[in-house]
């Protein structure tokens, strides 16, 4: 290889570097590709902290329910708080209908109504699905693996009704997002066979303001009932109006005492078919599911351990 | 052939990846029976110490890590929707986060509000079972070599399967590419962390991904591969029209069985009638294309047991599933969740193929020192 | 058995063919080395055999290629799998399977073999190839030598008759380089096998081959005749035939056998030279730019340098030689701050380079990597340029003129990754040297590159140590080991083995000696230049 000439090179700019004359200061910054490893173990140390946080504060938290308010519907209330009739009828699962008057804080929705009802009454919070789809009310319909069934005739689920000028209107909009305002009544059927549209059959307990208990001077002043009364039954005294499609009443109505000073509750009304509690686990069983998880936990701990031993050994 | 499966059976092999799949797919369908997170975990926990346990010494065997790591952002982008987007369900609630109230069109969606432990625990829950069914995803593409896989398809299925493969070597291949060219950004001067050091490593890594895949498609091609032996255009254009009518068949049945208002003829008829024209594409074309198989693997012992050990556990979850209701803890009201010792003894089963499926050709075990390629 | 009919080749979007009129005739069981400057079209011809150009890569071919009576005009490549085997430059980028065996049998398994037949050819195969030990191992986990022998091994289970080569030695050691041309002599020899092969470094091959092809590039026509018609008139050469043309020696030795049998009378001539005064001792060595001091690093479980003590002062040009796995990456790599040792210590300019921010580390050292494209992610010549003008903070322009100086006549519109070869390197070596480190790496830089650009290599190295850079360069080629470095440091299994001027280290190994030190032996002469100033002096001081 014969060597050509080439034209110099620009000279450096910098001095010929000696050791104790270079004047660059040093970074001491740690940018370097190690230190990035220590951080995304950090990172992902904090996200699995967060994540046990979130599980041992939920195993704390089981069982903790909010109080129930010292108001009744019949007394008076305090400022900011309403009075709405809430009504369910789950007679095509072999339960009852029943209208229930509560006492709620004012802005409250349809569906932070239900869990009230169900602490007032006893009879649990109502289950939802994982979709959001209200799966059942009072434990009704008991079966926990199905939540408004489909099948050749139509649609078996919890229907949402809305008193509108003394009738019910089928809700198709979002009980969660509907907030009810003083003299309200929602109503909650159970349907089998619907259509999941307005033509489904709404509860048998029309909306009126007798369901409010008499002592209530706030209430605005009944509408008259659009439908003509039918002869009265012997054992009540007050009439009950017609809900559209259903000629068979029910007696076991939230009786509109006048001059009572009882709540307008029917608890007994209510149970005919499972109720499912909140909490239905004893302690001593709770202390048994622990001692399974923990077991299976530990197991887990060891299989962690020997594969990160056998990832050492092998790398 | 005989004598081959007697010394194959004992010997160091890699198992046929039908046996791992067929036992990855029994344990993602249990995951997906369940919510309980006890079981999610050890699902998770049973995938990952057979993969240790078994995994042979290639680059694609690397996998599972990431798999775990996608599942834990998939439980944190789950819980991150169910704060501002979840339905509110009453409930303990842990934070209230400003609502916007949508207009009547939207109003089946809830953006805010008080976000309940009860909501954020169901997001967690199913969030985990995602996670396990992507642990046991992470598993089979640890075990099973990918080309191997591609083997055991039926010949006509070959030339598809072929892309699909090499789609698999493409993720490692690129992540290996996008460190050196985030190295080589350090050696130009730039930092190699943060946004802009993956942003601008993109068009590098697929530059070379690109130049990889020619030179692959070359290395196939001046091989033999795509070959089409002697069947005229008539027999392949037939067995594609099979194949077309076999998948839009299948697709009209799905649609039926989940749709309960459609006629009864496209159901349960549109499906078998789907599968029959697919297999007369698979046998008409199997006809007309050209590849053998060198050496498959065999199906023997280690196979059944593996398979037998996935379909043990899912066996074990339809029969807790049916005596009681622990596989769905209830999180409305919350409580703790139940182990059903059925379900655990079941796992376990899953567990045994890191002890009796046959171990994979090591360094160790090949006859040569170990050259380290620096 | 390969016959080329007035072939011309034009690319698509080319405004020039890149092979004109090309004729020529290769007989069956005949080694032919196909030579010339890269992008000078070698990879073109080869291609050409196959039928991947035009089919796979576009472009028009006019004229005709037959292949033991095939045209490749009416046959597809795929079609031609049992006459041609094709092995590409990288063959890690080739293989479909994941291990040995698997490899070796996919080319049979698309021609329909039947399977005992398969059986018996990969059996054959491994002996053939020396592979049998291997079968069972992951292709990932072999080195460069062996994944070019099964890379050979998967194409010639399907049985052709021609074996096409694109450059199979570039990224191998001497050792297995050697490995590999025994294995394709022995296909020549024994099966009769006609073997192409394009290869830059002659010195390894053009004893073994028959008949050489030479394509100069520019459309000019190309040159086809025995190595000893071909050599003796052009200029690029191996070493071995260089010192032939210089002392007159016919016909012109092609190995080095060959030459020492006529050597006698030239080494008599130079036996009282003292070759001392070749060294580049005499260039003064500035301080000491970086040291490592018991430096350990691994990679996981495998310790890839243990202990290992140096020194590079400013001035000094030093050749870190080895085989593939010994270290020298991984050192390079320590000594730019990419890595960090498990103990030990590494200083750069008095700072520990790992430490250092980005900005920082390239002011003190720059490393060339293996693959020089992994620097480059601009569109143009002219971006990559401004881009290193702006991340070092200098004028604008001055990596165009560094680079102008190291690799001239570059595009400045061209996309980095049509540039050839040695104009990648150049670029790549321009950014790095924007930022003027005193400590100058470079990682296998004379891979790919022919014997010109090796030599503007040589010089651009030498005038850099002349400025007062410290250069250390990692590299198989003794002959440019030989041309430009003081110093050579060798490494096996992550332990300095040998450490001194390259003189004393080069000369008597059998490995690292340069062509012109095994013909000279045991004279101490590295380079054809230096027995020229040599044969100068004798004469010179014959006349006093």
């Amino acid at each position: 290889m014969v060597r050509s000439g080439l034209a110099p090179f620009p000279a450096p700019t910098h001095p010929a570097p000696t050791t104790n004359e270079w004047p660059r200061t040093v970074n001491h910054q740690l940018p370097s590709i190690a230190t990035k490893r220590l951080h995304q173990k950090r990172a992902l140390r904090a996200l699995a902290v967060v994540l046990l946080g979130v599980v041992v504060s939920a195993s704390v938290l089981v069982g903790l329910t909010d109080t129930a308010s010292a108001s009744s519907c019949s007394g008076p209330i305090s400022e900011g708080e309403i009075r709405v009739v809430l009504v369910v009828d789950s007679s095509e699962l072999g339960g009852s209908s029943s209208a229930t008057c509560l006492v709620v804080p004012a802005g409250t929705n349809g569906v932070q109504l239900l869990a009230r009802r169900g602490t007032e009454l006893g009879t649990g919070s109502p289950r939802y699905g994982s979709s959001g789809l209200l799966c059942a009310i009072d434990g009704l319909p008991a079966d926990k693996k199905v939540c408004g069934e489909q099948n050749s005739d139509g649609f078996s689920y919890w229907a949402y009704f809305f008193d509108d000028g003394g009738k019910w209107a089928y809700g198709s909009n979002n009980p969660f997002s509907k907030r009810l305002t003083d003299g309200a009544i929602e109503g909650w059927r159970f349907v089998v066979g619907g259509c999941g549209c307005g033509l489904d059959p709404s509860p048998r307990i029309g909306p009126s303001r007798s369901l409010f208990p008499a002592l209530a001077p706030a209430l605005p002043p009944a509408p008259p009932p659009e439908l003509p009364p039918l002869p009265e039954p012997p054992s009540v005294s007050v009439p009950i109006p017609q809900s559209s499609g259903d000629a068979n009443l029910e007696q076991g109505v939230g009786a509109a005492e006048t001059g009572s000073l009882t709540v307008t509750t029917t608890a007994e009304a209510v149970v005919v078919g499972e109720v499912a509690l909140a909490s239905s686990n004893s302690t001593g069983s709770n202390a048994g599911r622990w001692v399974g998880i923990a077991a299976v936990f530990i197991l887990i701990g060891f299989m962690a351990g020997g594969a990160w031993v056998q990832t050492r050994r092998s790398r | 052939m005989g004598s081959d499966a007697q010394v194959t059976m004992t010997g160091p092999r890699l198992l046929h990846p039908g046996a791992w799949w067929l036992w990855a797919v029994a344990l993602s369908a249990c995951a997906l029976r369940t919510t309980n997170p006890v079981l999610l975990c050890l699902i998770i926990a049973v995938s990952g110490w057979v993969v240790v346990s078994r995994r042979a010494d290639v680059p694609w065997s690397r996998s599972f890590a990431s798999f775990l790591r996608l599942g834990m952002i998939v439980i944190a982008v789950r819980i991150v929707f169910q704060i501002f987007f979840g339905v509110r369900i009453p409930g303990t609630t842990l934070f209230t986060i400003p609502e916007v109230t949508l207009p009547d069109w939207a109003a089946g969606v809830s953006l805010g509000g008080p976000v309940t432990l009860e909501s954020l625990m169901a997001a967690f829950y199913q969030g985990l079972r995602l996670a396990a069914v992507l642990a046991c995803f992470g598993a089979a593409t640890s075990l099973c070599s990918p080309y191997r896989m591609l083997r055991a398809l039926p010949t006509v299925l070959y030339e598809a399967g072929v892309a699909v493969t090499i789609a698999f070597t493409f993720a490692p291949q690129a992540i290996v590419a996008s460190r050196q060219v985030r190295e080589a950004r350090r050696l130009r001067g730039r930092s190699d962390r943060g946004v802009r050091a993956w942003s601008a490593s993109a068009m590098p890594v697929l530059e070379g991904a690109l130049d990889r895949a020619v030179a692959l498609a070359a290395s196939m091609d001046s091989r033999g591969y795509g070959r089409r032996g002697s069947s005229s255009v008539t027999v392949r254009r037939r067995s594609v029209g099979l194949v077309l009518l076999g998948l839009l068949a299948i697709a009209v049945g799905s649609y039926g069985l989940l749709d309960p208002s459609a006629p009864a003829l496209f159901r349960i008829p549109a499906l078998g009638l789907g599968a029959a024209a697919l297999i007369g594409a698979l046998v008409a074309g199997g006809k007309s294309t050209t590849r053998t198989r060198y050496r498959p693997d065999p199906w023997i012992g280690p196979e059944w047991m593996v398979s037998l050990a996935g379909v043990v556990a899912f066996g074990s979850f339809v029969l807790v599933g049916r005596m009681s209701d622990a596989l769905s803890p209830s999180t409305n009201p919350l409580e703790v969740p139940v182990v059903p010792f059925v379900a655990v003894i079941g796992l376990l089963v899953a567990a045994l193929p890191a002890w009796f499926a046959p171990h994979p050709p090591t360094l160790a075990s090949a006859s040569s020192p170990m050259v380290v390629a620096a | 058995m390969i016959r080329f009919e007035h072939v011309t080749i034009t690319y698509p979007e080319a405004t020039t063919p890149t092979l004109v009129d090309v004729s020529f005739e290769v007989p069956e069981g005949e080694l032919c080395l196909v030579v010339g400057v890269t992008g000078s079209g070698k990879s073109t011809l080869l291609r050409a055999v196959n039928g991947l150009v035009p089919r796979f890569s576009g472009g028009i071919l006019a004229g005709s290629v037959v292949i033991d009576g095939r045209t490749t005009s009416d046959v597809a490549p795929r079609d031609l799998a049992d006459v041609v085997g094709v092995v590409g430059q990288d063959p890690a980028a080739g293989f479909v399977t994941d291990f040995v065996e698997d490899e070796l049998a996919y080319a049979m398994e698309n021609l329909g073999v039947a399977p005992d037949v398969m059986r018996r050819r990969v059996e054959d195969i491994l002996d053939l190839l020396g592979l049998h030990e291997l079968r069972h191992r992951p292709l990932a986990s072999l080195s460069g030598g062996q994944q070019q022998r099964v890379a050979i091994g998967s194409v010639l289970t399907a049985g052709p008759r021609v074996l096409v080569l694109d450059e199979p030695t570039s990224a191998l050691d001497p050792a297995a380089a050697e490995e590999v041309l025994a294995a394709l002599t022995r296909l020549v020899h024994d099966l009769g096998i006609t073997v192409l092969i394009a290869e830059h470094r002659l010195e390894r091959v053009v004893q073994y081959a028959d008949r050489i092809v030479m394509v100069p590039g520019d459309g000019r026509p190309i040159v086809v005749g025995t190595p000893a018609e071909v050599f003796g008139g052009s200029v690029v050469a191996p070493p071995v035939v260089e010192l032939g043309r210089l002392a007159g020696w016919s016909p012109l030795p092609l190995s080095v056998r060959d030459a020492r049998r006529v050597a006698g009378p030239l080494r008599d001539q130079l036996a009282s030279i003292d070759t001392e005064v070749f060294s580049r001792k005499a260039r003064s060595l500035g301080d000491v730019v970086a040291t490592t001091d018991g430096l350990q690093a691994s990679y996981g479980p495998i310790t890839a340098l243990r202990g290992v003590d140096l020194e590079f002062r400013a001035g000094e040009v030093v050749a870190l030689m080895g085989r593939n796995g010994a270290g020298k990456s991984t050192l390079l790599n320590h000594l730019v701050g990419l890595r960090e040792p498990v103990s030990g210590v590494v200083q750069v300019m008095g700072s520990v380079p790992h430490r250092l921010s980005a900005r920082d580390v390239v002011r003190v050292a720059g490393l060339v990597p293996q693959d020089s494209g992994v620097l480059l992610y601009h569109d143009t010549v002219a971006a990559e340029c401004n881009a290193s003008d702006r991340d070092a903070g200098l004028l604008h322009g001055t990596t165009r003129i560094v680079l102008d100086r190291v690799v001239p006549g570059v595009d400045a519109s061209t996309h980095p990754r049509d540039l050839s070869e040695g104009q990648r390197l150049g670029l790549a070596l321009s950014i790095v040297l924007a930022s003027e480190p005193p400590l100058l790496l470079l990682d296998e830089p004379t891979r790919g590159l022919d014997y010109g650009a090796k030599q503007r290599l040589v010089e651009v190295l030498a005038q850099l140590a002349a400025d007062g850079h410290a250069v250390v360069i990692a590299t198989h080629d003794v002959e440019v080991v030989a041309a430009v470095a003081d110093r050579c440091i060798v490494l096996a299994e992550g332990e300095v083995v040998a450490d001194g001027p390259a003189r004393d280290v080069v000369v008597h190994s059998p490995v690292f000696a340069p062509q012109v030190a095994k013909v000279l032996a045991p004279l101490a002469l590295l380079t054809v230049n230096e027995v020229q100033l040599a044969l100068a002096a004798a004469s010179d001081s014959s006349y006093s």
